[in-house]
């Protein structure tokens, strides 16, 4: 049985990349690691795999050949690396070797085995993870509007982690989700969209033999800290309310993380000792030659960036590449 | 909080406090000045602490993910030759005075107080009386507590508490060598600031190829010789595959350490000595590591005696409970002063804090306690002499001996501690003399609930009874004799 996994994300995010794949990798030295790159190196960086914990890579030419450039044109950094999610997918589950895919996003560290879930799909055809299973308290406001109402908005499934078998069932979800993607994949929650995510909502109504995976371990992040508590029990396996922590999402790592962490994990020290294990490990896999924010597709060839009202205006006039040839390379490169 | 329009004022959206109000009420180290205690109700600023606590963690992380850049030895410093060594042992060699005792520890046991100096203080004086020449060695560090640079270890030398001067480790193990004494016997308090695989050429040095090595506390498990993961909390020594190991700032360097200490007990016949039972089964329960032998050896021991002389406490007086020692939180520090906020005010109760430095923490009777060589018993009597009842003992790791709790009921005041204190626990339940607790909660209950005073009157009615008497032991001479 062959399980691959994959996670997308531009160079900047590579250090958080690097350290799931190592820690993926820990726990399951036979899965096959994809790296889908939706970016371009900067100079003088070099993308070895023989020197990373990927096994394979791709990239969003391979996915999407010549409409590359038009396409990511209309697309922000969070759309463009959520989209190619799909078409990755589909890629991946046509090697003839695959049985079980897993996604992961770059921000996610694995800490126990995924077993589990593998077996969930001997049963099961789609896996996702809600960001909370459980209500907060009727009078804590502030945990409502930033978890709740947030899901709400932006889709009760985290789709920071999804999991397939390669049923003909999971085959037409994934059809269906790339399709979707690849025309309605933004960042426009007022008009009921945001990325690949709120789609999401309709896969239980759509396809059959979906696993809504409750338990604590699985997508621990800031948006359900309010109601899971980290401990390690005598051998030293960490803990979510008494089960073991699997894998543990460290959304916006910066001062927002710290807020929010602080703000939801509270004296929790083991979470506290998570983040900065995490921030750590990705200043080790930091490289010094790829700038601060880089992505190769955010900015004009004259090196000017590109306003998301530029993309806004270029993806919803689709047929003006088609009437001005000229601009099938948006980027004037 | 009382005032919680005072909050408004100082403290952030995000609830941290405003800069000025931080100046106002807070030294530098993050705990509360004086009128901050008064003004703030006496509840430390759970927010604050946590973002000090945040703060630390991940210096932590970063430190030892540097590459930190050992000093080279100051150019003044005179390093003794094997030649010079040798002559200068050799004075104190004689017919009577051959046996050599090399003991080996992490710093000078005459310049620092602490439980492990203390001791090999005692087994200095035991070893010379018994005829040996008791040679300490000790890593020489620089002012930052870092070795100095390079593989072999600048160690200082120390012989029948006489400084012999300051050499390079493979120096004094060529000059042992060329003594040929036969008679030659070494004793590891600790192992810390040393190059282990260098160790091995001294412990090579005698005729049986062997050792003894204490375990004053878990250094041969752990560079976090407290076992205290990310410095927060005991991790009970897990595997080093362990989420909680791997998750460890000290994770590295544990990998490399127990390497060398495997490789130490492989190559040598190592005698394990713990100074209490539960020490010694801990350990054998989280090592894989192999000893010669194990032995448990106690640095003190208690005597129960009917009391000669009857005294009677005055029964109206207040509960005296007290805080020994180093104000640190692995001690306890926090805990206590969360009992003295929450409890000083009652008038049953009185607290006080025994140690060097002033802790200004309000509602607390400070007691200046420096444990010397002259004084060694200082603690104890400061303890009997303010009628303490309580000693609130709350370390947050099994303690391998704990000479502060042989102080306290030495001091005849009973002891309060937690279930997970180790060696203190283990005293408690033997002498009945304190109680163990299973949580912080029942720690407060203990005091809302009043049952300290009952514990109290307890103690009183044992001071009336019974006196203690403190031997001490003579540690490793216990099992090493002249050949």
């Amino acid at each position: 049985m062959k399980i691959h996994a994959y996670t997308s994300f531009t160079f900047c995010y590579l250090n958080r990349a690097r350290v799931l794949a190592k820690t993926l990798r820990q726990q399951h030295p036979d899965w096959v690691i994809w790296a889908v790159i939706v970016d371009c190196p900067p100079a003088g960086f070099e993308f070895d795999l023989s020197k990373e914990d990927f096994d394979r890579v791709i990239t969003v030419e391979m996915l999407l050949g010549e409409l590359t450039n038009p396409w990511l044109f209309g697309h922000d950094i969070v759309e463009a690396c959520t989209a190619v999610k799909a078409h990755a997918l589909q890629h991946i589950m046509a090697q003839p070797e695959v049985e079980k895919v897993f996604y992961f996003d770059p921000d996610i560290a694995v800490f126990n085995s995924m077993g589990e879930v593998v077996d969930l799909l001997d049963h099961y055809n789609i896996v996702v993870t809600p960001h909370q299973v459980e209500p907060e308290l009727a009078n804590e406001n502030q945990a409502i509007i930033d978890n709740e109402i947030c899901s709400l908005q932006t889709g009760i499934f985290n789709l920071g982690f999804l999991a397939v078998n390669k049923s003909p069932e999971a085959q037409k979800f994934v059809q269906w989700w790339a399709d979707r993607l690849f025309s309605f994949c933004h960042d426009r929650t007022d008009l009921g969209l945001f990325v690949d995510q709120k789609w999401c909502n309709l896969i239980p109504c759509f396809f059959e033999g979906v696993k809504v995976l409750r338990n604590p371990g699985y997508n621990v992040a800031s948006w359900n800290l309010s109601k899971r508590k980290m401990a390690y029990d005598e051998n030293g396996q960490a803990q979510i309310n008494n089960q073991p922590l699997r894998f543990f999402h460290f959304t916006k790592l910066g001062p927002t993380g710290d807020v929010m962490t602080k703000r939801y994990a509270r004296d929790n020290m083991e979470i506290h000792e998570l983040w900065a294990w995490y921030c750590q490990e990705v200043a080790n896999a930091t490289d010094p030659l790829i700038p601060n924010g880089w992505w190769y597709y955010g900015i004009y060839s004259d090196g000017s960036a590109i306003e998301k009202s530029s993309r806004v205006l270029y993806r919803n006039k689709n047929n003006l590449a088609k009437h001005l040839p000229q601009l099938s390379n948006p980027f004037n490169r | 909080m009382k005032l919680a329009w005072f909050q408004w004022i100082y403290l952030k959206k995000n609830l941290t406090v405003r800069p000025l109000f931080r100046i106002i009420f807070y030294k530098k180290n993050g705990t509360l000045r004086k009128i901050g205690t008064m003004i703030l109700d006496q509840e430390p600023l759970k927010t604050s602490d946590l973002d000090r606590k945040i703060t630390i963690l991940r210096k932590l992380f970063q430190e030892k993910n540097q590459h930190q850049r050992a000093s080279d030895p100051p150019p003044f410093l005179e390093l003794l030759n094997p030649a010079e060594l040798k002559s200068r042992i050799k004075i104190f060699l004689n017919e009577t005075h051959s046996a050599i005792l090399i003991s080996v520890s992490h710093d000078d046991y005459r310049k620092i107080t602490g439980g492990v100096q203390i001791c090999i203080r005692r087994e200095e004086q035991a070893a010379r009386k018994e005829g040996f020449i008791y040679l300490h060695v000790s890593p020489l560090r620089d002012a930052d507590g870092q070795n100095y640079a390079g593989p072999d270890t600048i160690v200082s030398v120390v012989i029948n508490g006489s400084d012999l001067g300051c050499t390079r480790l493979s120096s004094l193990i060529l000059a042992v060598r060329d003594l040929k004494q036969t008679d030659i016997q070494i004793i590891i308090h600790h192992l810390l600031g040393f190059n282990i695989n260098q160790l091995s050429n001294l412990i090579q040095t005698t005729e049986e190829n062997s050792c003894i090595l204490w375990l004053h506390d878990f250094y041969t498990i752990c560079p976090s010789y407290k076992l205290s993961r990310n410095d927060t909390g005991f991790c009970h020594a897990p595997a080093i595959e362990s989420n909680a190991c791997q998750l460890c700032a000290y994770k590295n360097e544990r990998v490399q350490h127990s390497a060398q200490v495997q490789s130490f007990f492989v190559n040598h016949k190592v005698k394990i000595v713990a100074p209490s039972n539960h020490t010694l089964n801990f350990w054998i329960s989280k090592s894989n590591l192999k000893p010669s032998s194990c032995h448990v050896i106690s640095h003190q021991k208690l005597e129960i005696l009917p009391r000669k002389n009857k005294v009677i406490l005055s029964p109206t007086q207040s509960v005296r409970v007290a805080y020994l020692g180093y104000l640190i939180e692995s001690k306890g520090w926090p805990i206590f002063q969360k009992l003295v906020s929450e409890f000083a005010k009652k008038s049953e109760y009185k607290f006080y804090v025994f140690c060097k430095n002033n802790p200004n923490f309000f509602n607390v009777n400070w007691i200046n306690v420096t444990v010397t060589k002259e004084n060694a018993d200082a603690m104890m009597n400061e303890i009997a002499k303010n009628e303490i009842d309580i000693a609130i003992l709350w370390p947050n790791w099994p303690e391998t001996f704990s000479l502060t709790a042989f102080e306290a009921l030495g001091g005849s005041a009973f002891i309060v501690t937690n279930s997970s204190s180790g060696n203190i626990a283990d005293i408690i339940r033997e002498t009945g003399r304190g109680v163990v607790l299973d949580s912080e909660r029942a720690l407060v209950d203990l005091f809302s609930s009043g049952a300290i005073v009952q514990l109290a009157e307890k103690r009183r009615q044992d001071y009336f009874e019974n006196e203690i008497a403190e031997k001490n032991s003579s540690l490793s001479l216990n099992i090493i004799h002249r050949k």
